[in-house]
């Protein structure tokens, strides 16, 4: 089947203001789409800039507007988007060129909640024990990706730039709720700013924009519950 | 080996309180709005109140809300109860709206203050009807 990509394109460098490129491509239905924007960055347009690296929903790189919602374009498959596509830099961020956009000041909100297990403690010579109903508590965390889609998505983080942001809130809950974490009330501190789990306003485009369905808004609200249970 | 911990200091607890408060006071609302709407149809009795006097009474039980019920010192700190807590739940409504879309500093600021200021406003006039009337 043809497909036409309308990709919005720029160049800080020679561009004044963003614009839109059309592409015509040839696609099986079941190919993703990463597939025709490699296409079209192969075979018609080198100069398209795109950043993706396991192509597999893995790695979280290839995240983008993809007809209107955030998404990975390595896990959207061409017959569940039309032969019309529309594809942005994600929103909220600094555009870099095209596609790619800056996902440093996404990273330093991350790294804010100490995204690794804390705890000082001996565990001897063997691993540090925990329980199946323990690991479950946080299990939906896990699996985040770092893509930045539910990010990207929230009104309150385009509002407000200095909000952690529902990516960052999920890293933290993944800890915070880990029994064999010893640093609760310093995670908890970092996230129960006025510029923390409190500016989400349960909008719930984070849950609806997260490519591995994590519910994002559940888990800060358990934040919220263990900052009020916590005495903030 | 120490693992390296960001220092945070911690927050204010404001947004907190603050959240708390909105839940906490919504569902009360809502309770307090209930009884107010059982104690005209039950006590009061049927026909005693016209509807628009009820709803009136539900969410204001003030006497010239209803002339079936004098004002006595329940009703009025009852009402003023009711009344404080719904302009406290709206003005922080207000408040978050304005730190959700005001950008700039100073007229954050400016408008944060009349946010405040129009809550105690609100909230000196609710008192003088409450405990006139």
């Amino acid at each position: 089947m043809k497909i036409t990509l309308k990709i919005l394109r720029f160049n800080p460098e020679t561009d004044q203001k963003p614009w839109w490129g059309e592409y015509q491509v040839e696609m099986e239905p079941d190919d993703r789409l990463l597939d025709a924007i490699h296409q079209v960055k192969w075979y018609q347009d080198g100069t398209l800039t795109v950043r993706r690296s396991c192509a597999h929903g893995i790695c979280g790189s290839d995240a983008m507007v993809i007809n209107g919602r955030n998404g990975l374009a390595c896990k959207t498959i061409i017959k569940d988007v039309g032969n019309k596509v529309t594809l942005e830099p994600l929103r909220g961020f600094r555009v870099i060129k095209d596609l790619v956009v800056d996902m440093e000041p996404f990273m330093e909100k991350y790294r804010s909640v100490m995204p690794y297990l804390i705890n000082d403690e001996d565990p001897g010579t063997r691993e540090r024990l925990q329980s199946q109903e323990d690991r479950a508590i946080f299990d939906d965390s896990t699996k985040c990706i770092l893509c930045g889609c539910c990010t990207a998505s929230c009104p309150s983080f385009w509002a407000n730039p200095n909000y952690l942001g529902p990516a960052a809130l999920v890293q933290a809950h993944r800890f915070i709720f880990d029994s064999r974490d010893r640093a609760t009330e310093e995670r908890l501190a970092a996230v129960g700013g006025s510029d923390g789990a409190w500016r989400c306003r349960t909008i719930f485009n984070c849950v609806e924009a997260c490519p591995r369905e994590i519910n994002i808004t559940k888990a800060i609200g358990e934040i919220k519950k263990a900052l009020l249970y916590n005495g903030g | 080996m120490s693992i390296y911990r960001a220092s945070h200091k911690n927050p204010s607890k404001f947004e907190l309180y603050a959240w708390f408060y909105v839940r906490v006071s919504g569902v009360l609302f809502l309770l307090m709005g209930a009884f107010d709407i059982l104690y005209a149809n039950l006590v009061v009795g049927r026909g005693g109140m016209t509807a628009g006097e009820q709803m009136r009474w539900a969410f204001f039980p003030i006497s010239f809300h209803s002339s079936a019920i004098p004002s006595n010192a329940f009703w009025q700190i009852w009402s003023f109860l009711l009344v404080s807590m719904a302009i406290t739940h709206g003005m922080n409504g207000l408040r978050v709206i304005l730190d959700d879309y005001i950008r700039h500093p100073l007229w954050l600021k400016w408008w944060q203050a009349v946010v405040w200021l129009t809550w105690a406003a609100f909230l000196a006039m609710a008192t003088w009807i409450v405990f006139s009337f």
